[in-house]
């Protein structure tokens, strides 16, 4: 018999208004445990509103969200203590050692000392911060704060984490060991959520995105975001340019380019392929081969954007 | 519920932060080092020429003339026993300095997000900073009406032949109303940042309130009428009960969604 696994965060309806300001509207999710989810959109797109209500900051004005269960609206210090948040900014105290940052936020999460000693340790090691751990936060350049920031974040060894721009100022090597962290993260169980404007990065490490401007404009596998639109490239034997009359003919086909043997041909949103085939082979091509061509996730998000009266009030 | 260990690891932090910064550190024992130096001063001016009769013009100026006894005597005994009032100013400013960073200064310097996702509750965050700002003010102002009672004592010593200074007034002054009024001035100063979010506004705003505080002081050197034991007993009651409105105000003022929306 199958059991149903209870999402780690599930959000229904979720609204939250500042005065006059809509901030978040409408928004309805879900993100398994274990996930690795992104949250995209532009700056104002209500990412850190989100986070913060999921985090137990602030509260939302309407709809509900669970996270672990827990209601984010009534959840206080029990909901805190089993989520971890990365910070846009990181956030550190300068006059304090990079151990001594470290040490209050595990003294504020009750985890016991030794615990807390090993897991700081590891956490230095693997950002390579465990030789300058002994020296003030403020002497931290941009990237080794922002690591300390997130070895912060992950103390408590949380549940659920969100990293907001978690590899911003890293150097390759350094936010490849973040990559890393967020796989082995999500390998054990933690539920990762990514807020990002690296799409490259969501694109790498997410299952799932949703892409957020006030409201959700969608949410879904990254793989079917990117096969949204469909780009085709139809080989024929010979030359193509005598096919792109007929290609045009399809109802769904946008625009069709000859080059050489290749016929380019972009169709609308859920357009058939197979239409596109039919058509051609009743007129007489011969068909080497057909390769629908995926779209950078870059594409879809523009695209998305540029969507007409979807901007937030 | 507070939890004990959460109280521990912002106070922890707190004292970490206050040992490290020098300048806060100096300015924190500037006021009580010059408030110390000043009645020290006067009394070795009046000890080097007790029977001068500018001094005893002095005396009789302020009505602490005593036949028989010398008017430099009269005035050390006098100087000490004025300069309570002062000191009462101490407790109470220095936790201004010190709590104006407390919410408004995490903010300015960005740390409070990661602070308010942390399970810690509103009373335990404002529960750990206000140790952390009323016990160094509480400290320094004994330390140094610690040092300002044994250098009174050794410098009218020779004049009076006895111990003067402390008496029952300033132990219970020292001992029950200058912790209430830390308390106060840290209560003020966290209420007042956490509506404000600047800590250099919630220093000066905090600064108004304790005027009224120094001018009771100046009040009572200028015209030399000190309050008596009852009389501090009465302030005491007065500022405890101060103390309870303003920490409920402070409490009340502590929103984690009004924090981190509405200070940009």
């Amino acid at each position: 018999m199958l059991r149903r696994v209870s999402p780690a965060i599930e959000i229904e309806d979720l609204g939250k208004r500042f005065g006059g300001f809509t901030a978040l509207d409408g928004v309805s999710l879900s993100i398994a445990p274990g996930e690795v989810f992104g949250l995209l959109g532009p700056n104002g797109a209500g990412k850190t509103t989100l986070t913060r209500i999921l985090c137990g900051l602030i509260a939302p004005t309407a709809g509900r969200a669970h996270v672990l269960g827990v209601d984010v609206a009534r959840g206080g210090t029990a909901l805190r203590a089993q989520v971890g948040l990365l910070t846009e900014q990181p956030g550190l105290y300068d006059r304090l050692s990079g151990w001594e940052n470290l040490r209050y936020f595990a003294g504020l999460y009750g985890v016991p000392r030794a615990l807390a000693e090993a897991r700081m340790e590891q956490a230095l090691r693997r950002f390579d911060l465990w030789d300058k751990r002994l020296e003030r936060a403020g002497t931290y350049s941009k990237g080794m704060r922002q690591k300390l920031a997130i070895a912060r974040a992950l103390i408590h060894a949380p549940r659920v984490v969100f990293l907001d721009e978690p590899t911003s100022g890293l150097d390759p090597q350094a936010a490849r060991a973040v990559r890393q962290t967020v796989v082995e993260l999500a390998a054990e169980g933690h539920t990762v959520v990514l807020c990002s404007h690296n799409l490259d990065e969501v694109e790498r490490l997410c299952a799932n995105v949703a892409v957020l401007r006030t409201r959700v404009l969608t949410l879904g596998p990254v793989s079917a975001l990117r096969r949204g639109n469909t780009q085709v490239d139809v080989t024929v034997q010979g030359d193509a340019r005598p096919w792109e009359a007929c290609a045009l003919g399809v109802p769904a086909v946008v625009r069709a380019v000859p080059t050489g043997q290749t016929l380019t041909v972009h169709l609308e949103r859920g357009g058939s392929v197979a239409g596109l085939v039919a058509a051609l082979v009743g007129a007489g091509a011969r068909l080497e081969a057909v390769v629908p061509q995926a779209r950078a996730l870059e594409e879809v998000y523009l695209e998305l954007l540029g969507t007409p009266g979807e901007r937030a009030s | 519920m507070i939890a004990g260990f959460r109280v521990r690891a912002v106070l922890r932090k707190e004292l970490l932060e206050l040992a490290s910064n020098r300048g806060l550190l100096v300015s924190l024992c500037a006021l009580p080092a010059i408030m110390t130096a000043v009645p020290c001063l006067l009394a070795l001016s009046y000890r080097w020429s007790p029977s001068d009769m500018n001094v005893e013009a002095v005396a009789r100026y302020y009505r602490v003339y005593q036949r028989g006894v010398l008017p430099g005597a009269s005035l050390v005994m006098a100087t000490a026993r004025q300069w309570l009032s002062l000191y009462l100013v101490t407790p109470m400013f220095l936790p201004v300095l010190i709590a104006s960073q407390a919410v408004a200064g995490e903010k300015e310097k960005r740390t409070i997000e990661p602070l308010l996702a942390s399970p810690a509750t509103g009373v335990e965050l404002l529960l750990g900073k206000s140790l952390a700002a009323v016990l160094p003010a509480v400290a320094i102002t004994w330390l140094f009406f610690g040092v300002f009672s044994v250098a009174m004592n050794a410098i009218g010593y020779p004049l009076v032949h006895r111990v003067f200074v402390p008496d029952a007034t300033w132990l219970f002054a020292m001992g029950v109303v200058a912790p209430l009024l830390a308390l106060l001035g840290n209560a003020l100063s966290v209420a007042i940042s956490a509506r404000l979010g600047d800590p250099r506004l919630t220093q000066q705003v905090a600064g108004l309130f304790v005027m009224p505080a120094v001018g009771l002081g100046v009040m009572q050197l200028v015209s030399l009428r000190a309050l008596g034991l009852s009389g501090y007993a009465w302030v005491a009651v007065g500022v405890a009960v101060l103390d309870v409105i303003v920490i409920a105000v402070a409490a009340r003022l502590f929103d984690r969604e009004r924090i981190l929306t509405r200070w940009n």
